[in-house]
């Protein structure tokens, strides 16, 4: 499984240079290492390391919002409180992505890039309307991410493209959000089904949801019919209802050995609701843990770990 | 002076006769109330340290020098014959040292290791040997096989119509169960269906093999160092003398790992033919198609008892899905063992597949009968109007119901009064709702064998520094067994476990041992472990005797000092090794065997609460008590240990292992660890743990063992869990969320 060449880019134009000559980016590794050893696709045959690039780091506010080094990891994103509070959906998917070892390694940027249709933290982003900056030897330029995937594993990004950072405005006053995956087991997991709310109150009224589905379809993506229903709604159980039935009509589930496509869409229904109600509450300024996943399916564990 | 006995042994519910060589011991056996210093504090592991660093060295860690790196073809098809292989065009890829294909390679235990005709998907065809993994990938592209694919079964209920039997079926008949059942009061008639769960060791097979002229190394993770050594022997023709098999660190092997497997013969080969040494590490997957497995039955009993819950006659069967090797695991064990019942007939029908072959996997049979018959008893126990723990409490036997015979020690009826006390038993009806997350709260017996038996040998030297050398026959799997070891000298010789150094797992050492399986490991090695350290005390007081002009009789060794009992002597053991220089004390010790005519077991009750999602179908165990009799505990923190780990391996028989076949094709779809979901740390539940036993005053040092009870019980006490809290049962594991859908449909 060896590459031909590896080379460790400083900065993101020693990177770029390697792109443009048919270089992959690797950044934490953890989807490209680990698939290549799988089997599932051999390694590229020249790599370029980005993970000395220090531009590519860290997770800064700015006016308006956040933004995200395609390098921020998803135990930086779990430890930002502006990530916690603010976009409190892409903290509960950063949190449950692999293990302890997963979220130190493994970055946004891969996440993204790696456009699996099951992966954390795509329905947040897309939510949130982040908008990701893709470079490339020739220019730069700015791709919102429900743009951003095509299909399973494919992107709107040419070849030379280094996605450099993620920007996310801030949400209004009111919002709260969640994201939700259903899970066999509490951690090393790929969502069966995850669905994502952010929803944002106005008194009693709901100005404005949004709600996107995972591994429901071949790419993630917004849902306009639950939106709808949630829209102008008294965020009523009857109205959480209708948004997720309307989830789970939109979704387009296939049967593996994970689960069947018919429980996959009852699922929809299911984990869409908890994460409806979950964002509800924390629009209201209810707490919540973060992550949402293993306290939304009924169970409290104790013990140890 | 050294005498050979004749003992009898049961392993995995096999009963062995062996000739073994004892010593004769003359160390005083431990009082039973009060468990000397050490023995009985919580001790960390001595290897701890190293696991954490990374610095322990597992098999799959080895790096000699000029070792080659070693591949293996397997057939993809679930059976098909080998039409033509092009082992030449391997031979021909740049970096390749040997390449072997059917009929190259010496057998394993009797049986073909590179098959021509592999009878299922994942059996080994060819290996290979080359510099690098990417010249053996190469050279692997290059053998172009080709196959004819020929007819399978996989299924179980095929495979029962068509007789082909992998194993002789086993009948066992008391009493007359067919009259007993037609009187009984009560009757009811159940089937369960037990999945096939991997054991997935951290740690792969593997084996590195150094073959030169002057003998054979071979570096293997194995349960059994000197079972590994004869099979070498027996394949390549050589004697004990010139081959060495060595263990150091294990990443586990659950009954997957008995002695050398066919990589070691594979590593074995390869390394005589190139002349060179070869590892050969197998890949999750192959692990998974290759290796074993727990095998999946399907039990139907027909259960006979008075309206008062006593049991009056069984009727059972279990058709196993063995695949293409192992044997009969004592699946039906639970039925004949646990309760009084005086009228049984029995039929276990251990089935071939075109699977891998099946391998013990921990508590093999009886987890998964005790996972079955626990819950038929649910089933009575509810026909019947009782408790279900008064149930089993009514049938409590005092003796083993097939024998007759006197048990050493049995302190089951303590395990369930104090596991009802621990988990509130009494008001586990008040957990139960109609809302969308249920509770309920189930119990089960545990019971298998244990208590250990010769041979097993071990040796101590100690020199001028005062930190002696353990060497005892045997290598640890993992279970801390060698913790345990320092911590039996370390009471000998009035010093702290940690100053031990404990050599195993190299069969060029002293000694020989047992193989790590059937929870008989300390229970072996112990008493040797501390008549070998009361040899060296003994002499060790006789030089202080010298030393300080005080009588032997009237020294003792107590926290690193030699101290007179009167108290007015109190010198560091280190003042009397000095004298020593470079010269050793030394002993040794054996295991003498346990009494004959008496039943040697553990037992134990578990009782699990469960939280079931009846939205998603999730499951969760929230909480466990394990209460288990085990004789006396050795290392509380070691045996705490093994209890939370048969717990969550219990856990994911339950509810999320399970091999899938795809019934098309034969071959297994989830042979990765992505889709075959073991639980992890975090799944954990919380755990209340509890040791009923006191010393068992039959064996010696009281020990019996803990490797496999702590599992045995898990499943069935969430089946009946997740029973109580839904009022119904799921008859098929692993309960997953589809499953439990489907039963509330
Ligand atoms: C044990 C384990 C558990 C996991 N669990 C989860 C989980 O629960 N949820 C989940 O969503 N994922 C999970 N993953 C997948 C993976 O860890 C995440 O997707 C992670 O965020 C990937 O980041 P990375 O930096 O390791 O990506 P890499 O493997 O380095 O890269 C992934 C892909 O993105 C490309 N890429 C990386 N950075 C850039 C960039 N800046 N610009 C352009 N392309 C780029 C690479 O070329 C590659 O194609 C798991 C992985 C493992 C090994």
């Amino acid at each position: 499984m060896s590459a031909q060449s590896y080379t460790a880019a400083t900065s993101v134009d020693e990177a770029l240079e390697a792109m443009a000559t048919g270089a992959r980016p690797i950044a934490g590794g953890t989807d490209l290492v680990v698939g290549a050893r799988g089997g599932k696709a051999p390694l590229p045959d020249a790599l370029v390391a980005i993970h000395r690039v220090s531009e590519l780091r860290g997770i800064r506010e700015q006016e308006g919002g956040l933004v995200l080094g395609a390098l921020a990891t998803h135990a930086d994103i779990v430890a930002s409180s502006s990530a916690c509070e603010l976009f409190t959906a892409l903290a509960d998917a950063s949190a449950i992505v692999g293990s302890h070892a997963t979220r130190t390694a493994g970055t946004i940027g891969g996440n993204v890039m790696n456009a699996s249709p099951a992966m954390e933290t795509g329905g947040p982003l897309i939510c949130f309307d982040a908008v990701a900056t893709l470079r490339s030897a020739s220019g730069t330029r700015r791709v919102a991410l429900t743009d951003l995937f095509t299909g399973p594993g494919r992107t709107v990004a040419e070849p030379g493209e280094l996605l450099t950072e993620l920007a996310i405005p801030t949400p209004k006053d009111g919002t709260g959000s969640c994201y939700a995956r259903l899970e066999y087991r509490r951690q090393m997991e790929i969502a069966i089904v995850g669905a994502t709310a952010v929803v944002t109150l106005d008194g009693g009224t709901v100005r404005d949801a949004r709600i996107a589905i995972t591994a429901l379809a071949p790419t993630i993506h917004r849902v306009a019919e639950a939106e709808q229903a949630l829209n102008g709604s008294d965020a009523s159980d009857a109205a959480v209802h209708a948004a997720a039935d309307a989830a789970a009509g939109a979704s387009r589930p296939i049967s593996d050995v994970r689960g069947s496509a018919q429980y996959r869409r009852a699922m929809a229904a299911v984990l869409t609701r908890r994460a409806i109600s979950t964002a509800i509450t924390r629009a209201r300024g209810g707490r919540f843990p973060i992550p949402a996943s293993p306290a939304l399916h009924g169970a409290v564990n104790g013990g140890a770990a | 002076m050294a005498r050979l006995i004749k003992t009898e042994a049961v392993v995995e519910g096999r009963t062995e006769v062996r000739w073994t060589l004892v010593e004769e011991d003359s160390t005083p056996e431990w009082p039973a109330d009060q468990p000397p210093g050490v023995v009985g504090e919580p001790t960390t592991r001595l290897t701890a340290g190293a696991r954490l660093s990374g610095s322990a060295r597992y098999t799959s860690d080895m790096q000699l020098p000029r070792q080659l790196e070693a591949t293996v073809l397997r057939s993809p098809h679930a059976n098909a014959r080998l039409t033509s292989i092009s082992l030449d065009a391997a031979r021909a890829v740049p970096g390749v040292r040997a390449v072997i294909g059917p009929g190259d390679c010496p057998q394993f235990d009797g049986e073909a290791v590179l098959h021509d005709e592999p009878p299922y998907g994942g059996a080994a065809v060819a290996a290979i040997a080359a510099e690098t993994r990417e010249a053996a990938d190469e050279a692997m592209a290059a053998l172009d096989p080709q196959w004819e694919p020929l007819g399978f079964v996989v299924d179980l209920d095929q495979s029962l119509e068509n007789q082909t039997f992998q194993d002789d079926p086993v009948e066992y008949e008391r009493g007359d169960a067919e009259t007993a059942l037609a009187a009984a009061e009560l009757t009811i008639t159940s089937d369960y269906l037990a999945p096939a769960q991997l054991h997935n060791s951290m740690e792969p097979h593997c084996a590195v093999a150094d073959w030169r002229p002057d003998g054979l190394t071979l570096w293997s993770s194995t349960q059994g160092i000197y079972q590994a050594r004869s099979q070498l022997c027996g394949s390549f023709g050589l004697d004990q003398e010139h081959v060495r098999v060595i263990c150091h660190f294990m990443g586990g092997g659950f009954g997957s790992k008995f002695g050398c497997g066919p990589e070691g013969v594979i590593a074995a080969e390869l390394s005589r033919r190139a002349g060179r040494p070869v590892r050969l590490v197998l890949s999750r997957r192959d692990e998974n198609l290759s290796t074993g497995y727990r095998t999946p039955a399907r039990f139907s009993f027909t259960i006979g008892a008075g309206c008062d819950g006593r049991l009056q006659a069984v009727e059972a069967s279990a058709v196993m899905g063995l695949g293409t090797g192992g044997w009969a695991y004592p699946v039906l064990e639970p039925v004949k063992s646990v309760y009084a019942c005086e009228h049984q007939h029995l039929m276990t029908l251990p089935m071939r597949l075109n699977l891998g072959p099946a391998a013990a996997f921990r508590a093999p049979g009886v987890m998964e009968g005790t996972w079955a018959f626990e819950q038929a008893l649910d089933e009575l126990a509810e026909a019947a109007g009782l408790d279900p723990l008064e149930l089993r409490r009514r049938n409590h036997t005092d003796v083993d119901p097939s024998t007759g015979r006197p048990y050493t020690s049995k302190r089951l009826l303590e395990s369930y009064d104090l596991a009802a006390e621990l988990a509130g038993w009494d008001a586990r009806d008040e957990l139960r709702s109609d809302g969308r997350v249920r509770r309920g709260m189930g119990c089960a017996s545990q019971y298998w064998w244990g208590g250990g038996g010769p041979p097993a040998y071990a040796d101590v030297r100690i020199g001028s520094d005062a930190k002696p050398v353990l060497t005892v026959g045997m290598q640890d799997l993992g279970t801390g067994v060698t913790t345990a070891c320092a911590v039996v000298l370390a009471e000998r010789l009035g010093i702290r476990p940690d100053q031990v150094t404990v050599r195993t797992g190299d069969t060029d050492l002293a000694g020989h041992g047992p193989f790590s399986g059937g929870s008989m490991t300390l229970a072996s090695v112990a008493p040797a472990v501390r008549s070998a350290g009361h040899h060296v005390r003994t002499q060790l007081l006789e030089l202080a005797a010298d030393m300080f002009e005080i009588a032997a009789s009237d020294l003792e060794l107590t926290e690193g000092e030699v101290r007179s009992t009167d108290g007015t002597l109190r010198r560091p053991i280190h003042d009397v090794t000095e004298k020593l220089g470079n010269a050793w004390v030394t002993g040794s010790g054996s295991r003498a065997p346990n009494p004959d005519g008496m039943a040697v077991n553990t037992f134990g009750c578990q009782i699990a609460q469960v939280a079931v999602d009846t939205l998603t179908g999730l499951i969760t165990v929230e909480r466990v008590v394990a209460v288990h009799d085990i004789g006396r505990v050795v290392n509380p923190m070691g045996a705490r240990s093994q209890v939370l780990g048969g717990i969550l391996q219990g856990i994911g028989f339950a509810l999320s292992e399970e091999r899938v076949v795809d019934p098309t094709t034969g071959t297994v779809v989830n042979a990765g660890l992505e889709d075959y979901k073991i639980p992890t740390l975090a799944d954990l539940p919380e755990v209340e743990c509890r040791f009923v036993g006191e010393p068992d005053p039959e064996l010696a040092l009281g020990i019996k063992g803990l490797g496999e009870p702590p599992i045995i019980p898990t499943p069935g006490a969430i089946g009946n869990a997740v029973a109580h809290a839904l009022g119904l049962r799921l008859r098929e594991a692993p309960y997953t969320p589809r499953r439990v859908l489907e039963a509330l449909q």
